[in-house]
């Protein structure tokens, strides 16, 4: 029999009884919707959470001092001024996948422009810091080797700075802001980064050298040269092993350490945090998804069910068809059709209210709505192979009915 | 002229626990072309499972059945359903329809299993509701919209579509009241006449059976008489 005919048939069968159709298809559509939304909200997370690695920087290696025991008090990491700008020099110098480090020092403090005035960080950095954190400008540049040499009062500032800073209708490059009673140029804005991993304002940021830091801004009692962290980009990711262990290594000479003796610093990996984050990020999702492929195999028993009593109700029509000359074939078929066709269709608005509630979630949810065609077709294919699995055996049971036996059946 | 159906020594035992009970008991029996003949006989007489294996919806357990010259025994399951479809129809008591389905889609469905194209089966099935009498407005029709002779005469039309040799009827006036049984069996006599059909049915009631040409009489599986009918019809069809 053809292939179409039996569609036809199983499509008037399914159209007899349309209120049960739609209930059985309602597991289905369940299942596919659910199957859909969390691939699509997982993956905008995940989309996320990437933009954030990669806002980070190419590879980024962050130096920290080290903790500090003073009289049995640990005062913890970052405590001890024990790295220099000279460390960060050698760095840079001598070990060789360092493709470039920057040293940071911040500072906490109130910025006044002539229209308003803004409490914010300072950062001192290099002009390395720029492709360490893999930030371009928005507009204007960043200052230079030379500034940092001569600790120009120059600076640039992030779009947050901007914003509160200035009227939305002035430019801002060229303009002179005043830190701590001394006035600096800005010379460009960074483009927006948003928000951390850990939710704070990346754009709430002044960038200025960091030796017009130290001499011009800090009142810190740290000493001269000590910086509060160093940044490193290393040259290629599969390099980032190899060059912490460099670093420490450069750094324990520096520093006259020799093991047992504690480090005085910490090499950070940020990447492999960030990375943390994301394999969690996937993990929920895959939990999801497996709670959304159990409903949708629960959709496909759903069917299942209703095709065994559809065949016992059935069993004269059965009996019928057989004696009208359907051969047994014709009946399997049949049936599994009618599976089929309740499962694509279950599928088909499965996906319709899957994309849909996707779309609100990703507004609601500030991620980006992604809904992929492999998935959805992925989705397709396993509604119609959840019709074939689960109709099956109500379909061999309505083929391998006796004929006369169904005739008379009640 | 061949026989329709030829039997010779017809016999089929159903097992029941550690016994058998003899349903058709060596039945021998030859039915020509163009002939309406009616089975009569007692519940559990062996008629029903007569016309089920004549049918070819059951085997016998022993004895041969050639219809049309072919040895029905020799042949598959599918080949049987091939059988049914092509040369045989069937009416039955209960009419049998697809409920929540119209006349038109009733009929169809022996096409359905017949590659018969969409149009054709649309053409034919309304062609066979008219032979019957229903008119177009009865085409569409739900069987429970139809009254009990109505919907008959659509379980006539879908046992006629395929053009069988042969049509069964079980106790096709069993559920009608007597005037409109009387149009049934007026309708059956026309197209036993008109069109050849050969007819064998079923039925309790001598009046209905005296409509045929030759009257089988069955008791305890085996074929008590065979006579001709005293032909009566317009008595009743009048």
């Amino acid at each position: 029999m053809k292939l179409q005919v039996a569609v036809v048939i199983a499509v008037r069968a399914l159209m007899r009884n349309r209120q049960r159709s739609l209930l059985t298809v309602l597991g289905v559509i369940i299942g596919v919707a659910a199957v859909i939304v969390t691939v699509a909200i997982g993956t905008g997370a995940r989309s996320n959470i990437e933009a954030t690695i990669s806002s980070l920087g190419s590879n980024l290696v962050v130096i920290l001092p080290g903790n500090t025991t003073t009289g049995g008090v640990n005062a913890g990491v970052g405590a001890a001024s024990t790295l220099t700008v000279d460390d960060g020099l050698s760095i840079a110098q001598q070990v060789r996948h360092a493709a470039a480090v920057s040293p940071l020092v911040t500072l906490r403090t109130q910025a006044v422009s002539p229209y308003s005035n803004w409490q914010t960080t300072v950062a001192g950095v290099s002009p390395a810091y720029a492709f360490v954190r893999s930030w371009p400008m928005q507009s204007g540049f960043f200052f230079n080797d030379t500034d940092v040499a001569t600790s120009a009062k120059v600076c640039v500032i992030g779009t947050t700075v901007a914003r509160e800073l200035f009227p939305a209708d002035r430019g801002v490059v060229g303009q002179t802001i005043t830190i701590n009673n001394v006035p600096f140029r800005i010379l460009g804005v960074l483009v927006s980064r948003g928000h951390s991993v850990m939710g704070t304002d990346q754009d709430d940021v002044i960038v200025v050298p960091y030796s017009s830091l130290m001499q011009r801004l800090s009142t810190s009692a740290n000493g001269p040269n000590i910086v509060a962290a160093l940044a490193v980009s290393v040259d290629a990711a599969g390099n980032v092993a190899r060059t912490i262990a460099d670093i420490s290594q450069l750094l324990r000479t520096r520093h006259r350490i020799i093991p047992p003796q504690p480090d005085d610093f910490q090499v950070r990996n940020l990447a492999d945090i960030a990375q943390a984050a994301s394999s969690a990020g996937l993990m929920l999702q895959i939990l999801l998804a497996s709670i959304a492929a159990v409903s949708l195999v629960v959709g496909g028993i759903g069917i299942m069910n209703i095709m065994l009593v559809s065949v016992t109700e059935r069993t004269r029509e059965i009996g019928l068809r057989m004696a009208v000359g359907a051969r047994a074939g014709a009946i399997l078929l049949q049936f599994l059709v009618e599976a089929v066709v309740l499962s694509l269709i279950g599928g088909g608005i499965g996906i319709l209210c899957g994309i849909a509630i996707s779309a609100i979630a990703a507004r609601v949810g500030h991620f980006p709505f992604t809904v992929s065609l492999p998935s959805l077709a992925l989705s397709l294919l396993f509604s119609a192979a959840i019709g074939v699995g689960f109709g099956f055996y109500p379909a061999r049971q309505a083929a391998h009915l006796n004929p006369i036996d169904a005739l008379h059946a009640e | 002229m061949t026989p329709l159906v030829q039997t010779r020594d017809l016999t089929r035992l159903f097992p029941i626990g550690d016994t058998t009970f003899t349903a058709i008991d060596r039945i021998t029996f030859e039915l020509q072309p163009g002939a309406f003949t009616a089975i009569m006989g007692p519940s559990g007489s062996g008629k029903s499972t007569f016309m089920n294996i004549v049918g070819c919806l059951d085997r016998a357990t022993s004895g041969s059945y050639l219809l049309d010259g072919v040895d029905v025994a020799t042949l598959s399951s599918d080949e049987l359903a091939d059988l049914r479809r092509m040369k045989l129809g069937f009416v039955f008591q209960q009419y049998n329809l697809l409920p929540r389905t119209s006349s038109l889609e009733n009929v169809e469905l022996p096409m359905m299993y017949a590659s018969v194209s969409a149009r054709d089966r649309r053409a034919r099935a309304r062609q066979a509701l008219l032979d019957v009498g229903l008119d177009d407005q009865h085409h569409r029709s739900s069987p429970h919209e139809l009254s009990g002779g109505q919907q008959q005469r659509v379980a006539i039309a879908r046992a006629l579509v395929n053009n069988p040799m042969l049509v069964l009827a079980d106790e096709p006036t069993g559920a009608l009241d007597s005037k409109t049984s009387g149009e049934i069996m007026h309708l059956f006599l026309q197209l036993n006449r008109d069109r050849g059909i050969t007819i064998l049915m079923v039925t309790h009631e001598l009046d209905i059976a005296r409509f045929s040409q030759r009257i089988i009489s069955f008791r305890d599986g085996r074929i008590v008489g065979d006579e001709p009918a005293t032909q009566r019809e317009m008595t009743m069809a009048s």
